[in-house]
């Protein structure tokens, strides 16, 4: 113990002696610890540790499987056969997302929320903190208007006041008695913004009739498993009820369950869609860690090799080895230590980085925070580096003092030592290529996507979405009134060139299909198309080029004969070799409805990206707001202007507003912006890579100088020895950029076979760029190559000053 | 002056000083001296007195403060860096009192390494002047040892065929039996001696009077000044007087 402490000391001492060195090396293993601690935590609620519900391993999403196995909504009588029917579930719950706008406040605004079936806290295995929860008896149709509200809404808007309970709050121009108020510590995985839950309310008696909302595929499931009863068993209960259909539960086709329910875990299903990315980029920062570790390694070599009279003097004073390496192991243990104080500090930094840029799509965002466990990771991690940071150097040490007094005469360079950095920095640069290629593949995946014509000119475009709300407007003639005067109004700001409104926003998450029956085959009903309804001018504003026939104007109103426009690749498919216009079709309600009329194919325009850039989802059709059977009350606005459109938004609010002071407007982002954030997830994994990219880069240069810089050292006399015997300036600097770009040669060509093996995890992540792209590869080899001569230059043009007459001088 | 009478190094009015923390010191006052083609000089004089420095200027290693030098009657006081390597490795084989191979070359590699820094010379010349520059001097046995696996005397064999091998006008030896013991060291100016003898010019400086001798002429510095033998003498008696 007594000697542990002065090992300590010691160690503390020899720190302060090279101050140096020990920022360098501390400032290193913290930004390496603390981006990996960083990533850790974002990772770890998703991947790794159980969601925060009792017993989560037991909660289920349950989804229909489509005919290609893909995981489809439910319906909400499949989820009442399956809640009748079920035995190895203990309760089943569905959700669809809700956005009520409250009134009656000052501004009006508008609250992400979840209508939910009765059993879904249940199924979580949460309760309200005040109030009660749904009961099967709210959960009816046209049952009562009751609604709990999430801790933070209520602090936010209510003041925390404990008399809620019991309150009438007005949502949507409705009164909704509040029943309860979740716990703060709820974390609701399925829909994290959710502050808002209200019960579903569905008609349970309609089961007969196919065409309504009870038999729309667009209710999410969630089950929680019976105490005891294994995933495999819930799945073989499922897929014996899904296949033996009962006479009291008829299905329409669209909900036959053909394929059965797909069963996964809560916690897989919630981290299936980001996992590949998150996994690599947890492979990336641990490569970080590696080569920020193996740049700490090469830095207590260096040390080491200054340190080597002192090592053999203890050791001719009679030091056992073990007393010397266990010296140089608090050395190190020490160091990591301190890294690991400042890691966690850069983690905290980390953190909150890596949450203002999460893309919408990575999940428990708000998980992500420096706990217990997170600290036990870096504590672990920290420990770990400080042994193996330190574990070669010691043994350096060890062998050396072996070695007293041969040391002189050999004279036979490079000592052990400096091949052991050799060979780290070769390490390093392989580690570097690996990170720099996959960045670089992320980027050429990007510069693909965004390369891609969305279809429309998306530069100086406002969007944003207006939503109605309030009883006055349940007329739908009273709608689109307020959609036509605010467009007007719009159309006045100075600065607007084109506006128009559109039932669904490209690129925005909006996705929304509707069925399409042909004139030409009526009993083909499996045909279904991405379903515009646009104000008159919407192809204008979006600058969505027509191809044939003519666009929707303002003829195109109630009364007047249907018109429909279609997408390109849609009327390509359907109508190959033929004239598409005058085509007739029925669209969404009017399917099967024989009394409705025809509408006519009347144009055709070219195809627009919809879900994402990446997808080629490209049937559409277009029809009129007001030929629509009905008018939607949730409408996005898309605004042309001559300058900056983001200047516009505040102008266009007031202009709406002086409307009606009291409907909701959201999700305001220019189109460009748009365009960017769809593409999220890769743009976040792609700035990661590029940090993490650079850090290798900048430590493997580090590396390069470094062992370059202590070769030059050691072999001054060598150096001046050739100038001696007539070297010139150029041949030293050649003989030691020699050197370093040997080490970043062979480094190359061991990240090469590194990267086509590391670039697999990236697949997913890729767009139009084969893992192997030479392009990327030769790019970053350049780049590599670029910087280690940079980093060879400095000890070069040293190397070249070295006076020949050293070698003259006998040592 | 006939062409044979040309003297090879021809030094007038030679100055060193080194400034070093403000402290000057005189190396070298006012050297006088000329050694003709084929001549084998010794130098000798007591430590401090210059051998080193004055040899380091022979060899363009240094440069003179003041005074002028002039090699196979050109002038190279004022050549830049790169003209004074390609010299130095053409016109000048070093032979040093510590050896100074390279460790982690093999013997054939630090003899061929003065000629790998000449332009255009072609690898099968290079392997020739190599091989022979070790037959010369009894060598060409080991070409795959390693420094360290050779003996002292070895070593400073290798270190005369690396100086032979560029056939330059000169060879310079800085004490080159310093670090040797007796017999090695009379194997190696025995070696001197013989390669004099096929018309080497050689000037070496050394401690040693037995060796010495064998030299045609002495050279004797004294405080930085060339001096005659008697002055010499005469000199350090009175410095241990
Ligand atoms: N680089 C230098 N800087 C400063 N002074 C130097 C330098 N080199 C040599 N001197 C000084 O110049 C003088 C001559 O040195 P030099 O090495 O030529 O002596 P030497 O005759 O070779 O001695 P020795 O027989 O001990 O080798 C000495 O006083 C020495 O201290
Ligand atoms: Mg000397």
């Amino acid at each position: 113990m007594n000697g542990l402490v002065q090992d300590v000391r010691y160690a503390l001492r020899q720190l302060r002696k090279t101050p140096g060195f020990a920022c360098t090396a501390i400032v290193i293993l913290a930004l390496g610890i603390g981006g990996t601690t960083a990533i850790f935590s974002a990772i770890n609620p998703i991947l790794f540790e159980p969601l925060p519900y009792p017993q989560a391993r037991r909660i289920v999403m349950l989804w229909y499987a489509g005919d290609d196995g893909s995981r489809i909504p439910q319906t909400f009588h499949t989820f009442r056969e399956l809640e009748e029917r079920s035995r190895s579930l203990d309760t089943i719950a569905v959700m669809k997302p809700w956005q009520p706008t409250l009134t009656g406040a000052d501004q009006p605004e508008r609250f992400d929320g979840q209508r939910i079936s009765a059993n879904y806290f249940r199924t979580l295995g949460v309760s309200p903190a005040w109030g009660r929860d749904f009961q099967a008896s709210d959960d009816v149709y046209h049952g009562p208007k009751i609604v709990i509200l999430s801790n933070g809404l209520w602090q936010r808007h209510f003041g925390g006041d404990s008399s809620i309970i019991g309150r009438q709050v007005k949502l949507d121009d409705d009164s909704y008695t509040v029943i309860g108020v979740m716990p703060r510590a709820f974390d609701n995985v399925l829909s994290p913004s959710a502050e808002v839950w209200s019960p579903l309310q569905y008609d349970k008696g309609n089961i007969s009739s196919a065409q309504t909302k009870e038999w729309g595929h667009h209710l999410r499931m969630v089950g929680r498993l019976r105490a005891g009863i294994s995933m495999a068993q819930a799945r073989n209960d499922l897929g014996w009820i899904a296949h033996t259909p009962l006479p009291e539960f008829p299905r329409p086709a669209w909900a036959s369950l053909d394929r059965g329910v797909i069963a996964n875990s809560l916690q897989d299903d919630v981290g299936s869609g980001v996992k590949p990315a998150l996994l690599a980029v947890l492979g990336a920062v641990i490569l970080v860690l590696l080569i920020a570790c193996v740049n700490v390694t090469n830095l207590l070599l260096a040390r080491g090799a200054q340190r080597l009279g002192e090592f053999s003097m203890r050791a001719a004073l009679g030091a056992p080895r073990a007393r010397l390496v266990r010296q140089l192991l608090t050395e190190s243990l020490l160091l990591a230590m301190l890294g690991g104080v400042f890691g966690i500090v850069v983690a905290q930094v980390g953190i909150r980085a890596l949450v203002a840029l999460s893309p919408p799509e990575l999940p428990r965002v708000n998980a992500i925070r420096l706990d217990g466990t997170v600290f036990a990771f870096a504590l672990v991690i920290t420990a770990l580096i400080g042994l193996v940071v330190g574990l070669i150097p010691a043994l350096h040490a060890f062998r050396s003092d072996l070695h007293i007094g041969a040391q002189q005469s050999s004279g036979r360079t490079p000592g052990g030592h400096q091949l052991t950095r050799r060979t780290l920095v070769v390490s390093e640069v392989a580690i570097a290529l690996v990170l720099l290629v996959s960045a670089g593949l992320l980027l050429r995946s990007l510069q693909r996507l965004f390369a891609i014509d969305p279809g429309f000119d998306a530069s100086h475009v406002l969007t944003m979405q207006v939503q109605e709300s309030g009883h006055q407007y349940d007329a739908d003639s009273v709608r689109a009134r307020f959609f036509t005067q605010a467009l007007e109004a719009v159309r006045q700001v100075s600065g607007v060139t084109a506006a128009a409104f559109t039932s669904q926003l490209p690129l925005s998450g909006d996705f929304e299909t509707y069925g399409v029956q042909f004139e030409l085959d009526p009993n083909d009903n499996s045909e279904a198309a991405l379903r515009y309804a646009v104000s008159p001018g919407y192809f204008e504003a979006m600058r969505i080029p027509l191809l044939r026939g003519r666009l929707l104007d303002e003829h195109d109103v109630t009364g007047a004969p249907q018109a429909v426009v279609f997408s390109e690749s849609f009327a390509k498919r359907k109508f190959p070799g033929q004239d598409p216009l005058g085509k007739r079709v029925r669209i969404g309600p009017d399917i099967g409805h024989a009394d409705r009329p025809w509408a006519a194919i009347v144009g055709v325009v070219g195809d627009v990206k919809q879900a994402s850039l990446a997808l080629s989802q490209s049937d559409a059709f277009y029809t009129a707001t007001t030929q629509w059977s009905w008018v939607d009350n949730v409408q996005s606005l898309v605004i042309r202007t001559s300058g900056d459109a983001a200047a516009l938004a505040p102008a266009i609010r007031k202009a709406i507003w002086s409307v009606d002071r009291n409907q909701a407007i959201v999700r305001v982002a220019t189109m460009d912006n748009l365009l960017v954030n769809s593409e999220g997830e890769r743009h976040f994994v792609l700035i990661l890579f590029e940090a993490f990219g650079l850090a290798a880069l900048v430590l493997a240069a580090t590396g390069i100088y470094g062992v370059l810089s202590g070769s030059v050292t050691e072999r001054t006399r060598e150096i001046g020895l050739r100038t001696a015997l007539g070297a010139t300036p150029v041949d030293i600097l050649a003989l030691v950029v020699r050197q370093g770009m040997t080490m970043t040669g062979l480094g190359v060509v061991i990240g090469l076979s590194g990267a086509a093996i590391a670039s697999h995890s990236l697949i997913t992540l890729l767009f139009g760029v084969s893992r192997l792209d030479p392009f990327t590869y030769l790019g970053v080899i350049a780049v590599l190559g670029f910087v280690s001569m940079i980093a060879c230059a400095v000890p070069a043009r040293r190397a070249a000053k070295v006076d020949p007459m050293v070698a003259l001088r006998y040592e | 002056m006939t062409e044979a009478g040309q003297p090879l190094i021809q030094i007038q009015d030679l100055t060193k000083v080194f400034y070093t923390d403000e402290i000057e010191t005189h190396a070298l006052s006012g050297v006088h001296l000329s050694i003709a083609k084929g001549e084998y000089v010794a130098m000798s004089g007591p430590s401090g007195c210059g051998k080193s420095t004055l040899l380091s200027i022979i060899g363009l290693l240094d440069t003179p403060t003041e005074g002028k030098y002039s090699l196979n009657g050109k002038t190279v006081e004022n050549l830049d860096f790169a003209e004074r390597s390609r010299i130095r490795n053409q016109e000048i084989g070093f032979i040093f009192q510590s050896f100074n191979l390279i460790g982690d070359l093999t013997v054939y590699e630090n003899v061929e390494l003065p000629l790998t820094y000449r332009q255009r010379m072609p690898a099968p010349d290079r392997k020739k002047r190599v091989m022979e520059a070790l037959e010369r001097v009894g060598m060409a046995h080991r070409v795959r040892h390693y420094p360290s696996q050779l003996s002292g005397g070895q070593q400073q064999r290798v270190a005369v065929a690396r100086a032979l091998g560029g056939k330059p006008s000169i060879l310079l030896a800085d004490e080159p039996t310093g670090n040797l013991d007796s017999r090695n060291g009379e194997a190696v100016m025995e070696l001197l001696q013989n390669l004099h003898r096929e018309g080497a010019t050689i000037c070496m400086v050394t401690h040693d009077p037995r060796f010495a001798k064998h030299a045609q002429r002495e050279v004797h510095l004294f405080d930085g000044k060339v001096v005659a033998e008697e002055e010499l003498k005469k000199l350090m008696a009175d410095v241990h007087a």
